[in-house]
């Protein structure tokens, strides 16, 4: 039975609405419309909750800015006007707790973050948005900024499904050796998912059911033609994620094995909303997969989808920027952060010897955490 | 009044460009291992990063025959199974002026055993003048694997240089 949804009068738009019940879960989609930025370049959302979405998860899109524009996330605000959380401060010691910080033309913004996160307010979220002029150096005052969200209520954050739909380009799936190992592959995800309490279902697409498959040429998220990927997302389920399976990625370096949109990731249509993944990059030079190439493509599809679910590298290569998770340790250097977090699924880069690959299928209670608000998880 | 006040005060508190500090997620994260490490340390765990790696910095770790030389070491790797093909990516952007990476490139795609060389390097040769990509197409075009094959034509044919798309008819 669907629950009464609620708007406040500071809803200055509603269309697309498609409220239903999914398993005992609820889910509304929000158009909450254009936003201007006041005359410090910032905006205040006063996002209106739904009555009664105890466990609630949003995700925003912010977008539809003018061309060269870019739109970051500033600030979380509570109910009187409190801070919950200040972004600046994040990039200030270099932790990031999401993506949204980064100033992007399409941005995602999935709340709440963690599980320090305060449960959901009981009548609005308030989130401060900032526009960055084309010069990407000053805050860009008058700019109208498209807001959309999804929100969902599953009674809580300890487990949740994913739906995933895999789409297969140009007849990559009429190869019978890479389908099996394919397959397989998103098995090994799948079981690597459970073990976070989450259980991923895969829905396979071909150039059969959707015909933009078929030219095979489709660039990295947030590159290319922008309308690929907004076709894509929009052609499924709204709280499915996306992930094309390309022979290599169009635009790209061959040798790009795969990427994910954004940190999180979108689920509703943009130019950057999914994951790619070359299908022979991940093969290797031999461009087939042997029984350890099978597990690594299953690692890396559940690290991608980990982008999407709002995981960053606990650290990046570079040594001087981690993730903002409490658990995930601030390691220094090569050694000590292989040593520290070697087998985190998480981790930038695949340990091998010769012959084999360190299993990388761990994730902190922290990082679960996490992945587990993440709104397709439900 | 004092929502007036307090909208006024709103609007003057300036925010930093929390962006400007942050890279976008669009832009591949640059990739520097710890400057003490040697140069083939740093190439090996560039070439094993999951993520989107720009050879230009992997070229910039240091002296370019090192440099040049772990790459070559790169392309002998077996695991991760996408760090030799990276390797070559990188050598086919110094194979326009490196006769050693070159050379290094025509075994390469001449592989019967390997044929994703060939997949990477074909996806370089608008980068080369059009003889060395003619020639290296040529030694492309003769690599009798069958997945290489399969794939072949249409790159060939989207190829900047007339010799090399001749080579694909």
């Amino acid at each position: 039975m669907l629950r009464a949804v609620w708007f406040s009068a500071l809803l200055v738009g509603l269309s697309g609405c498609s409220p239903w019940e999914q398993e005992s879960k609820y889910l509304e989609r929000i158009t909450y419309g254009t936003v201007r930025t006041g005359g410090n370049g910032v905006a205040e959302i006063r996002f209106p909750l739904p009555e009664d979405f105890s466990s609630s998860k949003v995700l925003f899109r912010f977008d539809n800015l003018e061309e060269g524009q870019t739109v970051f996330v500033s600030r979380v605000d509570g109910e009187n006007g409190s801070i919950v959380r200040n972004f600046a401060s994040e990039v200030e010691i270099g932790e990031y707790s999401t993506g949204a910080v980064s100033r992007q033309r399409q941005n995602h913004f999935n709340w709440p973050i963690d599980a320090s996160d305060p449960a959901m307010p009981a009548d609005e979220l308030r989130v401060n948005i900032a526009a960055v002029s084309s010069d990407g150096e000053t805050l860009s005052a008058g700019s109208d900024i498209g807001v959309e969200a999804i929100i969902t209520d599953d009674g809580g954050f300890e487990s949740g499904r994913l739906r995933v739909f895999v789409h297969w380009t140009a007849g990559l799936e009429q190869d019978p050796e890479l389908r099996a190992s394919v397959d397989a592959a998103l098995v090994k995800m799948q079981d690597i998912y459970w073990e976070f309490g989450v259980e991923v279902t895969v829905e396979e697409r071909t150039q059969d059911d959707f015909s933009i498959l078929a030219e095979g040429a489709v660039a990295r998220p947030g590159f290319g033609t922008p309308d690929t990927w907004n076709a894509i997302t929009a052609s499924t389920d709204e709280l499915a994620l996306d992930l094309v399976l390309v022979d290599t990625i169009s635009g790209s370096d061959p040798a790009v094995l795969g990427a994910a949109g954004s940190v999180p990731g979108g689920i509703l249509p943009t130019p950057r909303s999914g994951v790619i993944i070359s299908t022979a990059a991940n093969a290797g030079p031999d461009l087939v997969y042997s029984e350890s190439e099978v597990d690594l493509l299953g690692a890396t599809f559940a690290h991608e989808i980990g982008h999407m679910l709002g995981l960053f590298h606990p650290v990046e290569l570079t040594y001087e920027r981690w993730d903002a998770v409490d658990d995930t340790p601030n390691c220094q250097g090569e050694t000590g952060c292989q040593a520290r977090l070697g087998e985190n699924l998480m981790y930038a880069t695949a340990l091998c010897t010769a012959s084999d690959c360190v299993e990388q299928e761990a994730l902190t209670e922290g990082q679960i955490a996490i992945l587990q608000r993440y709104v397709g998880v439900n | 009044m004092w929502l007036f006040l307090s909208l006024m005060a709103f609007a003057a508190e300036p925010e930093p460009v929390l962006g400007s500090s942050v890279p976008e997620w669009t832009e591949p994260l640059k990739t520097q291992v710890a400057p003490s490490d040697s140069v083939a340390a740093r190439v090996q765990v560039a070439l094993a990063h999951r993520e989107p790696v720009r050879c230009a910095d992997i070229l910039g770790f240091g002296d370019a025959t090192a440099i040049r030389d772990a790459l070559i070491a790169g392309t002998r790797t077996a695991f991760p199974p996408w760090a030799p093909m990276r390797a070559a990516s990188c050598l086919a952007e110094l194979g326009p002026s490196d006769p050693v990476a070159f050379e290094r490139l025509k075994e390469l795609v001449a592989d019967e055993e390997q044929p994703g060389f060939a997949l990477v390097v074909v996806g370089a040769l608008d980068t080369y003048a059009e003889g060395q990509a003619v020639e290296l197409a040529s030694v492309i075009k003769s690599n009798s694997n069958t997945l290489l094959q399969a794939r072949l034509p249409g790159r060939l044919l989207n190829c900047r240089h007339a010799g090399v798309r001749d080579l694909a008819r």
